[in-house]
């Protein structure tokens, strides 16, 4: 009886040990990357030949090995200049790249999934493992490498000439000279002595103001309303279809689908949830699209303070549209008119480097900014376009246009340039027609000019309304409905 | 038995290793719990995942939070044996404990065996230096910071304090070489003298004519080796399922390493050295982390010669009543000290 009793009690510690020994081989067959590396071959219809196993990468740059592919198996490369068998993912991300534990491998993440954003932009795209300045630290003649100094000091991230106009029109400050900017910026080689030399921080500002009980009513409403809800490039975009966007250099160069999902082989990204980049990809081929997460989706009401959407944009009925009718639709506010090439085209067609990213001053406002304008592709009625040779392929204006996969500017090309003298590389002269290459597609769109056209535009009235009173394609009958 | 001249030389050897008599009552399970082997077991278990892990283990402060990582998460099952060896530590911590707690509550030290309690005691000492020199081999931001208020309690003794700090530490602070100087002890210095007073300690027992027994029980009834071993090999592996089944379900912390961590909040000891931390919020730290443990083992080492009524010697028994009151008051405070020092957090 005994006997019994301990060879049943035997038996049973056997079981449990087979029990735990079970559970153990379990969890060794089920560790996350290796689901994730399932999950990855199955959606890629790879199941019969998936090769299950640690993914270890070194890149030269930095000569550390990372696992960080392990998980990220089907993650797009970034983009060619940044090949990642050079930078690997840890170069831009930050990270532990010698783990395989989620929460620990991304604690040091640089800005979260964005490195991007422009408070930590200087963490990782201005910096590099060799030492090697990256985007930021040229100075003399290379300065207008400093890209990110340039985004931090333009409009598009600063908005100082919005705040600027709504500090005048209600008193708060005697002038229209910009004194804050979404965050606080320093120019200390201004090229033009009138634009500011700094701005303060009008979140700051406002917390002071809070705090000292002094706050005006419409500039708190005003900060709150426009520029907290992320209509800058200090922030993200907003979580609403069409809105979704990154901050920061990502907020342009990561193009965001309308749902704001992901659609890339990545499976670790969730594919449900809003607010990733299309595929993990960046880009100067910045479709007019990317553009509309932010501008021509509403205006902005001084009366109310507020941001009042555009409600003609029905998705349902948009379905329907052909691209171009789709394109015409979504691609201006009702109210604003434009000339056929500018739905045709894309925004980054004719507007500028200079104007987007900024050239290295803290600009005032908008009309300040803007250097391109129909003249200079179009010429005058009495002079065709004003251009320029290329002399070298390390000119600023032309190493950024050779950076697009669609134009190959070459020493000796005719291109057309700026009032303030930008050269167009997208835009030049062959065999003597003037002819403009599309930065998006690569299409090639012959320039009318207007010398020698019909046209009858005053030379001194070059700027778009002026032009726009003859041509404009918009459809007035969308006024109707705009509230 | 005549099976015997069948059996492995390992067996012979284990079988060797027990006494030819072992009477019936000191071989119940409900008079030891099996402790004192649950104990040995835990200590071998210890060991031989040890063993394996120095082959992955990396002692220098650039690789070790890395080769941590590694044997975490990159190497197959490398996991599975540093959780077996977190787990049987803890495991052998806990036996040792309650192994000391009934050899006092059953008057063990008792008649002549007062020396092995002492051995008893040092290994115990033995275990907790131990445990705290493994800790910081993680050399993650926890530990490292633990480890900074662990060795600074050093320099609060008088007098000697200092060059005792420099002679652990190996400098007059934290560096690399204290990486390395923890790793020599945890992993050769303090098992390599506990080994040796392990096999002492056992083999003292068998000197001391077995496990304590009852007075009176002078010719008591007998079980065989055999049975005995059975027993034994039972409870092992019933231990080896439990240890394995700690080791799926928890796996032991891993931080972030000291460059990449954010400042902490709070640094938190091991836990068996909790109830010091606690103390070391409200009392002087030469008070909380020198004088009292000292006092304690110093409480624990005088009770053979606190309590001489041999002829309580083998019944768990609440007399005499300092021996129990005592006991029982300093192990609650020590339990209660640990759990506050858990809430409090």
């Amino acid at each position: 009886m005994k006997l019994q009793s301990t060879n049943t009690t035997y038996l049973l510690t056997a079981i449990l040990l087979l029990i735990a020994s079970f559970l153990v081989y379990q969890k060794e067959s089920n560790t996350e990357w290796k689901q994730y590396q399932s999950e990855y071959y199955s959606q890629a219809n790879l199941s019969d030949s998936a090769d299950i196993k640690i993914i270890s990468m070194t890149p030269t740059l930095t000569g550390e090995p990372e696992l960080c592919l392990t998980c990220h198996i089907g993650i797009e490369q970034i983009s060619e200049p940044h090949p990642v068998e050079s930078f690997g993912c840890i170069t831009c991300h930050g990270g532990n790249g010698m783990t395989l534990d989620k929460e620990r491998a991304h604690a040091s993440l640089i800005g979260g999934r964005n490195p991007s954003g422009l408070s930590t932009v200087r963490q990782s795209c201005g910096t590099s493992p060799t030492g090697v300045a990256c985007h930021t630290g040229f100075t003399g003649d290379e300065s207008w490498r400093n890209m990110i100094d340039r985004v931090e000091q333009s409009l598009q991230a600063t908005e100082a000439g919005a705040i600027a106009q709504v500090r005048y029109t209600f008193g708060i400050s005697q002038s229209l000279h910009p004194e804050y900017g979404t965050r606080a910026v320093q120019d200390d080689s201004v090229l033009n002595p009138d634009f500011p030399h700094e701005l303060g921080d009008i979140f700051e500002k406002i917390e002071q103001d809070s705090l000292s009980g002094n706050i005006h009513p419409m500039e708190e409403k005003f900060v709150k309303n426009c520029l907290a809800s992320g209509c800058h490039l200090n922030s993200d975009g907003i979580d609403k279809e069409y809105y979704h966007r990154s901050a920061g250099c990502a907020s342009c160069h990561v193009l965001s689908d309308n749902d704001g999902l992901y659609k890339g082989a990545d499976v670790t990204i969730d594919a449900a949830e809003p607010g990733h980049g299309k595929v993990h990809e960046m880009t100067v081929s910045i479709p007019y699209s990317q553009c509309n997460h932010c501008h021509n989706r509403g205006i902005y009401s001084l009366k109310q303070m507020k941001f009042i959407e555009r409600d003609d944009l029905d998705p349902h009925k948009m379905q329907f549209m052909s691209a171009q009718e789709r394109r015409d639709k979504d691609y201006y506010i009702p109210m604003a008119q434009y000339a056929s090439c500018e739905v045709t085209l894309d925004c980054i067609d004719c507007h500028t480097h200079n104007e987007i990213m900024g050239d290295g001053d803290i600009y005032p406002e908008k009309k300040a900014a803007v250097e391109v304008q129909c003249a200079t592709c179009h010429g005058t009625i009495e002079s065709p376009p004003e251009f320029a040779v290329i002399k070298s392929l390390e000119q600023e204006d032309v190493f950024i246009a050779d950076i697009n996969e669609h134009l190959s500017p070459q020493v000796g090309d005719t291109v057309a340039v700026t009032k303030r003298g930008t050269l167009f590389p997208s835009v030049k002269k062959v065999d003597g027609r003037w002819q403009q290459t599309s930065k998006v597609d690569g299409t090639l769109y012959p320039i009318p000019l207007a010398h020698g056209s019909t046209c009858t535009q005053k030379l001194e009235e070059q700027d778009s309304p002026s032009c726009h009173q003859c041509h404009d394609v918009s459809d007035k009958s969308d006024l109707i409905g705009m509230k | 038995m005549s099976k015997s001249s069948n059996n492995s030389v390992i067996l012979k050897f284990l079988l060797h290793l027990h006494p030819p008599r072992i009477p019936a009552s000191s071989a119940k399970f409900s008079y030891t719990f099996g402790l004192g082997g649950l104990a040995v077991f835990s200590f071998l278990l210890t060991t031989i995942t040890g063993i394996i892990l120095l082959f992955q283990y990396s002692p220098t402060p650039e690789s070790a939070h890395v080769s941590m990582e590694q044997i975490t998460t990159v190497i197959p099952y490398g996991w599975y044996i540093r959780n077996l060896h977190f787990w049987s530590a803890q495991v052998l911590v806990i036996a040792a404990v309650l192994h000391m707690l009934r050899i006092v509550l059953t008057g063990g030290y008792l008649k002549g065996r007062s020396f092995n309690f002492q051995i008893g005691l040092i290994l115990l000492v033995l275990l907790f230096i131990t445990d705290f020199t493994g800790f910081p081999l993680r050399w993650d931001a926890e530990s490292h910071w633990a480890l900074v208020v662990g060795t600074n309690l050093i320099k609060t003794i008088p007098v000697i304090g200092a060059g005792l700090y420099q002679f652990i530490v190996g400098s007059t602070e934290i560096t690399g070489t204290t990486l390395l100087r923890f790793y020599g002890w945890h992993i050769f210095g303090l098992p390599f003298i506990a080994t040796i007073l392990i096999v002492y300690h056992i083999y003292r027992i068998r000197k001391d004519g077995g496990i304590s027994r009852k007075k009176g029980d002078s010719v008591p009834a007998t079980i065989t080796k055999e049975q005995l071993v059975k027993k034994e090999v039972l409870l092992m592996l019933t231990a080896l399922a439990g240890v394995i089944l700690l080791s799926v379900f928890w796996t032991p912390h891993l931080g972030l390493s000291v460059d990449t961590s954010p400042p902490l909040a709070e640094v938190q000891a091991p836990w068996i050295f909790l109830g010091i931390q606690f103390l070391l919020r409200y009392l002087p730290p030469v008070i909380a982390g020198i004088v009292i443990p000292m006092a304690i083992l110093l409480f624990w080492a005088a009770i053979p010669y606190l309590d001489k009524q041999d002829d309580l010697q083998g019944i768990w028994s609440p007399e005499p009543r300092k021996r129990f009151w005592l006991t029982f008051v300093l192990t609650l405070a020590f339990i209660c000290s640990t759990m506050l020092a858990e809430v409090v957090v």
